[in-house]
């Protein structure tokens, strides 16, 4: 006997998601979901927009990484409160792995909470955590083939950060067409050119920042 | 990469109708898988059967349907299907439009036994 259902595959993640998405509510908390390939600088740019904001903004970090605490401590070196999860194995962050991961935290004492997602291209950006905003980087050294190769990520993200272009004239990194094929996959998306390890074109990601959780505050 | 999670999400939908409708075995599940999920059917297949254990849905067959990454042109308003990873629209060639589908990850079918009547125990 054949049975028509209609039932979305990730539908129970997706309902965790939405309660941890009530929890950041209740406590007028602003979260990013920051992914990218290993080694494309997500807890260098963790590390500079805490610095940077931590005068403005009360921040905690809930760091995703297969195994080590690592990340966390370099985190935990900025006066942050920060909790490590490990998955063991697994790819990405789902939501029942942030859930308890925000258990562990002062969400009432926070503004923003960044969740920093196992570096990998494909997988993080099919679980939704309950987060306002999906950010990534790509970094030059990786290629400008990548939004075609991995569509899903620059289509679910709200801003690209283009990390590394202090390196971009040792690469053959094709700017343009980075640039053409995002937009191409996401018509929204905001594309930000950065280098977190000198610097340059951090400001407007800092605004883009402030801007957001100023505007949340204001709304809620 | 994801696809033991997918597969155990899919086990979790099955038990849950399973147990909602009274179903002692799954014959097959049919799933739709868009292109943009980045699945790997036989990779999903395999993650499933393992998964699938001491389970109700234990032996059970899983079709993976894919399907194509669609977009609607900017420029003649034609929609198309994205394949081989061609960001182009065929009708004009543009390379501006709006990928309309392709990220789809749901289950659409399940086999059951037939119910066998007159096996009443009092």
């Amino acid at each position: 006997m054949k049975v028509k259902i209609v039932a979305g595959v990730l539908e129970a993640n997706d309902r965790i998601a939405a309660n941890n998405r009530r929890l950041f509510d209740d406590n007028d908390l602003f979260v990013i979901n920051l992914m990218s390939s290993p080694g494309a600088g997500k807890t260098t740019l963790l590390e500079k927009t805490i610095t940077a904001l931590a005068g403005e903004f009360r921040i905690g970090v809930i760091e995703g990484d297969i195994a080590t605490d690592a990340d966390a401590r370099r985190i935990d070196a900025l006066g942050v409160p920060v909790v490590q999860i490990n998955t063991g194995g697994g790819c990405h962050l789902d939501g029942n792995m942030v859930r308890q991961g925000m258990d562990e935290l002062p969400l009432s004492d926070l503004d923003i909470l960044i969740i920093e997602n196992v570096g990998n291209l494909v997988c993080p950006a099919e679980f939704n955590v309950g987060e306002d905003a999906k950010i990534m980087i790509l970094s030059t050294t990786e290629g400008a083939d990548k939004p075609l190769k991995y569509p899903l990520m620059f289509q679910e993200s709200s801003v690209l950060l283009l990390n590394k272009m202090d390196l971009l004239p040792y690469t053959d990194f094709d700017l343009e067409k980075a640039r053409k094929d995002s937009l191409m996959l996401n018509g929204d998306l905001e594309i930000i050119e950065v280098s977190c390890r000198t610097g340059d074109g951090l400001e407007t990601w800092l605004e883009w920042m402030r801007e957001r959780v100023g505007s949340r505050v204001v709304t809620a | 990469m994801h696809e033991l999670s997918i597969a155990q999400s899919i086990l979790d939908i099955l038990k849950n109708e399973a147990v909602t409708n009274g179903y002692d075995s799954i014959d097959s599940v049919t799933v739709e898988a868009g292109e943009m999920t980045g699945i790997v059917p036989a990779s999903l297949e395999l993650c499933f059967e393992i998964a699938a254990k001491d389970t109700v849905a234990k032996g059970s067959s899983i079709e993976i349907v894919m399907l194509p990454i669609t977009a609607s042109c900017n420029d003649c308003e034609k929609d198309f299907d994205i394949v081989g990873r061609a960001f182009e629209c065929p009708h004009c060639e543009s390379t501006s439009f709006k990928v309309t589908g392709g990220n789809e990850l749901r289950i659409v079918e399940i086999e059951v036994p037939d119910k066998t009547e007159g096996a009443i125990t009092v």
